[in-house]
């Protein structure tokens, strides 16, 4: 299908170790994130220099670094339509898109980071996890996930087509399960009730939904949905353990104690719902069935779609906090039936667009850019 | 590429830790008849103002220890948010809030319980006069922290709608 475009040869030299090191880096930064996220809440003092802040912004560098690597070699390999500093920047505009969107977020989760420190220097250190420089961060490394999602897709079909389990397909899985973690902070300031409905549950199950329709899209074999819930999950297990351990460890190097009221448990992997493992049953189960009988492609997606979210909105276990949570529960309890007769609705929407935007970055990799 | 891991571990490692156990350095501080028990509120910061981060220490005459209570956040708008009096991390010996900010401008209550061995009892400190909110306008620093997103939304719809992937040769056909 692809192997003799022209520029066939972007996967070629050193783009596939890019990868890689653009896929580890919003992992670790990712990682960073939750261990920054738990310490804030269990032990407290910041300053800009702590582990947590040098993890994640580590790896915030080595995704720009790599992307910046990429895009310069790619330059390098065009032919220019001008000499010096234009030819360079024409030919950037030109390199594999992947990279480009994940080096402009991480420059923008770099500028932010300057945003941020002058705020902190307004209002003091860290009260507030929903601030204005914390969110453009946050959409910063969201940008740079997207952008290494968008880097395996581009590789999925032209490296290995004919394997289910090649090495860009788990860089497109890892890649995905790392920007939902990363959405995580996004999901957990939805209002959790608007009016009769559960508007966090629906916009979680949007999301998710989303997620495995469009690796399905990218990677259209049966089981890439159950692969990508497959590495989310672990993602979610590692990220628990590795923030319980290291937060208390950290805290004691410092002669630092837990507060009394401290959590008990992993923050951010908490809010990541171990139900995906359920919905990507589903995705897969409706595709092959479909498949297999004859059936429309569309028709498959959306049902899968429909079936994916209300999997989700079944499965969804609210994140206990403990006192003064009762009324939240009292209100998910009423809007429980409301929001299962939505989530259909919503799958179908999320399948739909989550579906294109996979074909969307495929036809990027085809047709427009390498 | 396991050098380079080994590097990182070794850098990880080389980083002096900056954060430093030590206590709060109180500038300011009120006393509360809370029933039976004088309770000393400390602040990290005076004047007070809103959205600005501050620890406040809470001592009571004699120690916490056989003590517990709760501590209610009243803002001038009348929003109560009611929490337990725990141990300030950087300062064991008595409760605290640890970085805390009070979000609106204008006069707020504390209001305090505590249970002993001297009994139970309650009592408040008001007002307690907040000043205006620091820094530029909210609208605005949200304006800023958001643009990335705009920009990003943008980008992509532009991207999608010029491809209009759903209309793709490929876009719904098994393959």
């Amino acid at each position: 299908m692809t192997a003799e475009h022209p520029r066939a040869h972007a996967v070629a030299g050193p783009l596939p170790v890019a990868a890689a090191a653009l896929v580890l880096g919003t992992l670790l930064s990712f990682l960073g994130l939750a261990w920054d996220v738990q310490w804030h809440s269990d032990v407290g003092p910041d300053t800009f220099f702590t582990l947590p802040h040098l993890v994640l912004y580590s790896g915030i560098a080595t995704t720009g670094l790599a992307a910046l690597a990429a895009v310069l070699w790619w330059a390098g390999q065009v032919p220019r339509a001008a000499d010096g500093i234009g030819g360079v920047i024409a030919a950037a505009w030109r390199a594999p898109l992947g990279f480009v969107i994940a080096g402009v977020g991480a420059a923008v989760f770099l500028v932010y980071g300057f945003y941020d420190l002058w705020w902190h220097e307004i209002y003091g250190f860290d009260v507030t996890f929903e601030s204005p420089p914390h969110i453009g961060l946050l959409i910063g490394m969201q940008i740079a996930m997207v952008g290494t999602v968008v880097v395996y897709a581009a590789q999925v079909w032209r490296v290995a087509p004919q394997r289910a389990l090649a090495p860009p397909v788990l860089g497109l899985c890892l890649a995905v399960a790392v920007a939902l973690g990363g959405s995580v902070p996004f999901l957990t300031i939805v209002p959790p009730v608007f009016g009769p409905l559960s508007l966090d549950v629906l916009a979680l199950a949007a999301l998710y939904t989303l997620a495995l329709l469009l690796v399905s899209a990218v990677v259209r074999r049966p089981g890439a949905a159950i692969l990508l819930a497959l590495v989310f999950v672990a993602l979610r297990t590692i990220a628990a353990v590795v923030v319980q351990w290291a937060t208390p460890q950290y805290a004691t190097a410092l002669n630092l104690f837990l507060r009394d009221d401290a959590l008990g448990f992993a923050y951010m992997p908490a809010f990541m719902p171990p139900a995906m493992l359920l919905a990507a049953l589903a995705v897969d189960a409706v595709l092959l069935a479909m498949r297999r009988r004859g059936g429309g492609l569309r028709t498959a997606v959306l049902v899968a779609g429909a079936l994916a979210a209300s999997t989700l909105v079944v499965g969804y276990q609210p994140v206990a906090f403990g006192a003064g949570e009762s009324n939240l529960t009292a209100l998910r309890a009423a809007t429980r039936g409301a929001t299962l007769l939505l989530a259909p609705l919503v799958g179908v929407a999320a399948a739909w667009l989550g579906w294109t935007i996979g074909v969307l970055m495929t036809i990027t990799r085809n047709e427009r850019i390498g | 590429m396991y050098r380079l891991i080994a590097l990182y571990l070794l850098v990880l490692t080389l980083v002096p830790p900056t954060v430093r156990a030590e206590g709060v350095a109180v500038v300011h501080t009120e006393t509360v008849q809370v029933g039976p028990y004088a309770l000393g509120v400390g602040f990290s910061r005076w004047p007070l103002n809103a959205d600005r981060s501050l620890d406040i220490i809470f001592t009571p005459q004699g120690g916490i220890s056989g003590l517990r209570g709760t501590v209610t956040l009243v803002s001038p708008t009348g929003v109560a948010d009611m929490m337990p009096l725990t141990r300030h991390p950087r300062m064991r010996e008595a409760w605290g809030l640890d970085v805390i900010a009070l979000p609106e401008q204008g006069p707020w209550t504390l209001v305090f319980a505590i249970d002993g061995p001297a009994g139970a009892g309650s009592g408040r400190l008001t007002p307690l006069a907040l000043g205006a909110r620091p820094g530029p306008d909210a609208a605005l620093s949200w304006l800023i922290g958001l643009l990335p997103l705009v920009g990003a939304l943008a980008i992509g719809a532009h991207a999608w709608w010029r491809v209009r992937p759903d209309r793709h040769a490929d876009a719904w056909r098994w393959v």
